[in-house]
C-alpha cells in the first residue's frame, strides 16, 4: 500500500478513507435495520390482522356450517317430539320413515313423562337409547323434561361409532331423544380449509374436543385444558377470541374462536405462524437483502465521491505539496475547482510563490552574509600581512640590539630590549591566532601529515617553554611513555601549535608549583597532557572554554592578557586531526588538558 | 657559482636591512634587491649560493622566481629560503624550497640557520 514516494500520508489518506466510508455504512446500515424492523413490525402486525379476519370469516361460516346442520338435525328431533302418540304406537314405522330421511341420525325415540319408550327407530348401528334402563335418571331426560333441550357428550356404541346424545321437550309433555353420528360433524369439519395449513375444530365449553378432521383426536378424548393459553378461549367473553399460541399438537398456530349458536360449542380455527407469517419472512429478506444491497452501494458510492472529490485533489496537493517541499519552487498546483479544495490549491500556489520570493530573499542575504565573510577573510589576511612586516622589523632591530649588533648594551638598555622582544613576540603570535581562527572558520587550514618524531616535538616545546616557566618560578618537567612509537604521522606544525598553546597556557595561569607535559599511549590513542596546578576552572565554566573569545572569568576585566582564541584554536584544530580533547579540573588545585589523537591518523583531512 | 653570496629580494628596505645583517654575520656576501624583475634579471647573470625570497614583490611576485630557479639547470645548487607573511601561499610552495620561514623572521634565527647551510655540504655539485 505504502510506496517509497512518501512514507506516512498516504496511509492515513487511505485510513482516513476506510473510516468515513465504513462510518458512512454503518449510518446507513442502522438507518435500515431501523426502517426495516419498523416495516416489519408494520407488515407482521397487518398479516396478522389479515389472517385474523380470513380466520374469522372461515370460522363464522364454519359456525354458520355447524350451526345449520346441527338446525337441521334438531329440526329433525322437533318434528319427532311433535307426532301424536297414539299415531306412533299405531304405526311404528312412521317413526322409521322419519329416520330414514337424515343419515346423520342413528336412533330416535319417545318417551312418556316417566321415562318409558313408547316409539323408537334406530339404522345401522344396534339401538342404544331404547335399551337403556337408567333413562328417568339420565341427565338428558331430567333436563328435556324440565323443558331444555340437551346435547351431551361423545359416546362410542359397542361397533365404536361415536354419537352424541341429542334430548328435547316433546309436545306431549314427554321427551324425544336421537343418537347423532359424530362422523358426519367431523365430515362437516374436515371440510372447512383455508390457506395451505388452516383447519378447524370443534370444542365444547369443557374444553373437550368434540369434532376434529382426525376422528382419532376426538376418540382419545382430547381436551384444550392441558393448554393454558388456549383455555383462554373459554373464559373469553361469549368465546370470541384470538392469540398465537401452541395447540395441543403442539404447533405453533394462529388461532380464532367463534360460539356455534345455540350450543355449549365453539370453533376454533388454526393456521400454521409458518404460513401466516410467510409474508412477513419473505419481506424480512427482501428487506434485509435490500438494506445489504444499499449499504454496499453506499458504500462504493461514498468510496468513489470521497475518492473523485477529496482523496484524488488531495493526493494531488500531497505531491505538490512534496515537490514544492523537495525544492520545486516553480511548481504549481492546477486549480480546476472553485470549491474548498480549489482554495486550498490556490492558497497553496501563493504559498509557493511566498516561499520562492523568501528563497530568493534568503539567497541573496546568504550571499550577502557570503561575500561579507570573504572580505572578512580577506581584510584579516591583508591586515595581519601588513601588520607583521613591520613587526618583524622591530623584533629583527630589537634582536640586533640585543645581539650587540650596535655595540654593548647596558643594563637599562638591555632589559628594555628584552621587553620590546617579549611584547612584539606577543604581538605575533596575536595575529597568528587571529588569522588561524578566521582561516579555521573559513575552512582554510589544511593538514600537511608526514611522520614525524614525538620526541622532537616535545624537546622544541621544551626548549621554547622552560625559560618562561623558570622565570615564573614553576618547575616545569616532561616525561615521553617508551611504549609510544617513536615516529608517528601529523602534522607537526599544527601539532606544536597545540602544544605551545596548552603549555602558554599553563605557564600563564599557574601562580606557583609546577607544569607538566606527557606524550603517553592509551588502548585506542596516543595522549599529549598538559597538566597544571594552577587556578582551576570551574565545573560551570568548563563547557565554555572553548568558545572563541572566552576566558574563565568571561568579564571585560581581564587578568591575564590574550583574546581568548588559544583553547578555540586548539579544540578545533584537534578535531580536524579527528582527535578528543578531554580536561579534568578542580578550583584551587589545577587543570589538566589531554589531547587524544588516532595512531594512525587518516590522510588528506581537510575541511 | 659563488657559494658565499645570498640574494635578499625583499621589498621592504628595514626588512632587508636585517635580513643582510644576519646573512653577512653568518659569513656571506650579501646584495639586496627591492623588485621581482630586477631579481630574475640578477640571477641571469650570477648563481647565489642561496636566495632569500620573499612572495609579494613589485615587477614579478616571488613564487615565479622561485619556478623559475627551480626551472633553470644552471641554479640547481641554488638554495632557497622563503620569507613571508602569508603563510597560505608560503605552505603551497613549501616543497619547491630549502626551507620556509614565516615571517616575522627572526635576527637571530635567520643567522642561525644561514651558518647551518654554509657549515653543510653544498646541495650536490650538480
Amino acid at each position: 500500500m505504502t510506496n517509497a514516494r512518501s512514507p506516512s500520508s498516504p496511509q492515513q489518506k487511505y485510513n482516513l478513507r476506510s473510516r468515513l466510508t465504513s462510518v458512512l455504512a454503518l449510518i446507513v446500515l442502522f438507518a435500515g435495520v431501523v426502517m426495516g424492523t419498523w416495516i416489519i413490525t408494520f407488515v407482521r402486525h397487518s398479516e396478522e390482522r389479515a389472517w385474523e379476519n380470513r380466520q374469522q370469516e372461515a370460522a363464522y361460516s364454519a359456525s354458520l356450517t355447524v350451526e345449520r346442520f346441527m338446525d337441521q338435525v334438531l329440526e329433525y328431533v322437533a318434528v319427532a317430539g311433535s307426532l301424536d302418540r297414539t299415531l306412533l304406537v299405531a304405526h311404528p314405522q312412521v317413526m322409521a320413515n322419519l329416520l330414514s330421511q337424515n343419515q346423520a341420525l342413528l336412533e330416535v325415540i319417545r318417551l312418556d313423562h316417566k321415562g318409558a319408550v313408547f316409539a323408537s327407530a334406530h339404522q345401522g348401528d344396534v339401538a342404544v337409547l331404547s335399551n337403556l334402563f337408567t333413562i328417568p335418571q339420565s341427565n338428558w331426560f331430567l333436563q328435556s323434561l324440565q323443558g331444555r333441550s340437551h346435547v351431551g357428550d361423545v359416546e362410542l356404541s359397542a361397533t365404536n361409532e361415536p354419537y352424541i346424545i341429542l334430548a328435547a321437550p316433546a309436545t306431549d309433555g314427554g321427551v324425544v331423544a336421537a343418537r347423532l353420528r359424530m362422523d358426519v360433524l367431523w365430515d362437516v369439519v374436515s371440510d372447512i380449509r383455508f390457506g395451505q395449513t388452516g383447519q378447524a375444530y370443534i370444542v365444547d365449553v369443557h374444553g373437550h374436543i368434540v369434532a376434529h378432521a382426525d376422528p382419532q383426536v376426538v376418540l382419545d378424548n382430547t381436551t384444550i385444558s392441558g393448554r393454558p393459553e388456549m383455555g383462554a378461549a373459554l373464559q373469553a367473553p361469549d368465546h370470541r377470541w384470538e392469540a398465537t399460541y401452541r395447540n395441543f399438537a403442539g404447533q405453533k398456530v394462529l388461532g380464532v374462536t367463534l360460539p356455534i349458536a345455540d350450543s355449549d360449542w365453539l370453533i376454533f380455527t388454526e393456521v400454521s405462524q409458518a404460513e401466516a407469517f410467510a409474508k412477513v419472512n419473505q419481506s424480512l429478506f427482501l428487506i434485509g437483502g435490500t438494506i445489504l444491497l444499499l449499504g454496499t452501494f453506499v458504500g462504493l458510492a461514498t468510496n468513489l465521491l470521497l475518492r473523485r472529490l477529496i482523496f484524488e485533489p488531495v493526493e494531488e496537493l500531497h505531491d505538490g505539496a512534496e515537490r514544492v517541499g523537495q525544492g520545486d519552487l516553480d511548481f504549481r498546483l492546477q486549480v480546476r475547482r472553485p470549491d474548498e479544495i480549489g482554495q486550498v490549491a490556490a492558497t497553496f500556489n501563493l504559498m509557493a510563490g511566498h516561499i520562492k520570493e523568501r528563497e530568493a530573499m534568503l539567497a541573496q542575504a546568504r550571499d550577502e552574509a557570503d561575500a561579507a565573510s570573504r572580505f572578512k577573510s580577506r581584510l584579516l589576511a591583508n591586515v595581519s600581512h601588513d601588520l607583521r612586516t613591520p613587526l618583524n622589523v622591530i623584533l629583527g632591530y630589537a634582536d640586533m640590539m640585543n645581539e650587540r649588533a650596535f655595540g654593548p648594551l647596558t643594563k637599562e638598555q638591555r632589559d628594555a630590549t628584552e621587553r620590546i622582544l617579549i611584547n612584539t613576540r606577543r604581538l605575533i603570535s596575536l595575529i597568528g591566532s587571529l588569522l588561524d581562527q578566521a582561516q579555521i572558520e573559513a575552512g582554510k587550514v589544511e593538514l600537511n601529515y608526514r611522520p614525524f618524531k614525538p620526541a622532537d616535538l616535545l624537546a622544541d616545546m621544551e626548549k621554547m617553554m622552560t625559560l618562561l616557566a623558570q622565570r615564573k618560578g614553576l618547575t616545569f618537567t616532561t616525561s615521553i611513555d617508551p611504549k609510544l612509537p617513536s615516529t608517528l604521522e601529523g602534522d607537526p606544525q599544527r601539532l606544536e601549535q597545540i602544544l605551545m598553546n596548552l603549555v602558554e597556557n599553563a605557564i600563564k595561569f599557574t601562580v606557583k608549583g609546577s607544569v607538566g607535559v606527557r606524550f603517553y599511549l592509551n588502548s585506542s590513542h596516543w595522549v599529549m597532557e598538559v597538566s597544571d596546578t594552577g587556578p582551576g576552572i570551574p565545573a560551570e565554566a568548563q563547557p565554555h572554554i572553548f568558545d572563541p573569545f572566552e576566558q574563565v572569568d568571561g568579564s571585560l576585566t581581564r587578568e591575564q592578557a590574550g583574546v581568548g582564541l588559544g583553547l578555540s584554536i586548539v579544540q578545533q584544530l584537534t578535531s580536524l586531526m579527528r582527535g578528543e580533547i578531554h580536561l579534568t579540573s578542580e578550583v584551587g588545585k589545577g587543570s589538566t588538558f589531554s589531547i587524544l589523537l588516532p595512531i594512525t591518523p587518516k590522510k588528506g583531512e581537510t575541511t | 657559482m659563488n657559494r658565499h653570496l645570498a640574494l635578499i629580494v625583499e621589498d621592504e628596505p628595514d626588512l632587508a636591512e636585517i635580513f643582510a645583517e644576519a646573512l653577512a654575520e653568518a659569513g656571506f656576501t650579501t646584495e639586496v634587491i627591492a623588485r621581482g624583475d630586477k631579481a630574475l634579471a640578477r640571477l641571469a647573470e650570477t648563481v647565489p649560493g642561496i636566495v632569500l625570497l620573499d612572495m609579494h614583490l613589485p615587477g614579478v611576485s616571488g613564487d615565479k622566481i622561485l619556478r623559475y630557479i627551480r626551472t633553470d639547470p644552471r641554479l640547481a645548487g641554488t638554495r632557497i629560503v622563503i620569507a613571508s607573511a602569508d603563510d597560505a601561499l608560503a605552505q603551497t610552495l613549501e616543497a619547491d624550497a630549502d626551507l620556509t620561514l614565516l615571517k616575522p623572521v627572526g635576527f637571530i634565527q635567520l643567522r642561525d640557520l644561514a651558518q647551518r647551510f654554509l657549515s653543510e655540504h653544498p646541495h650536490g655539485d650538480r
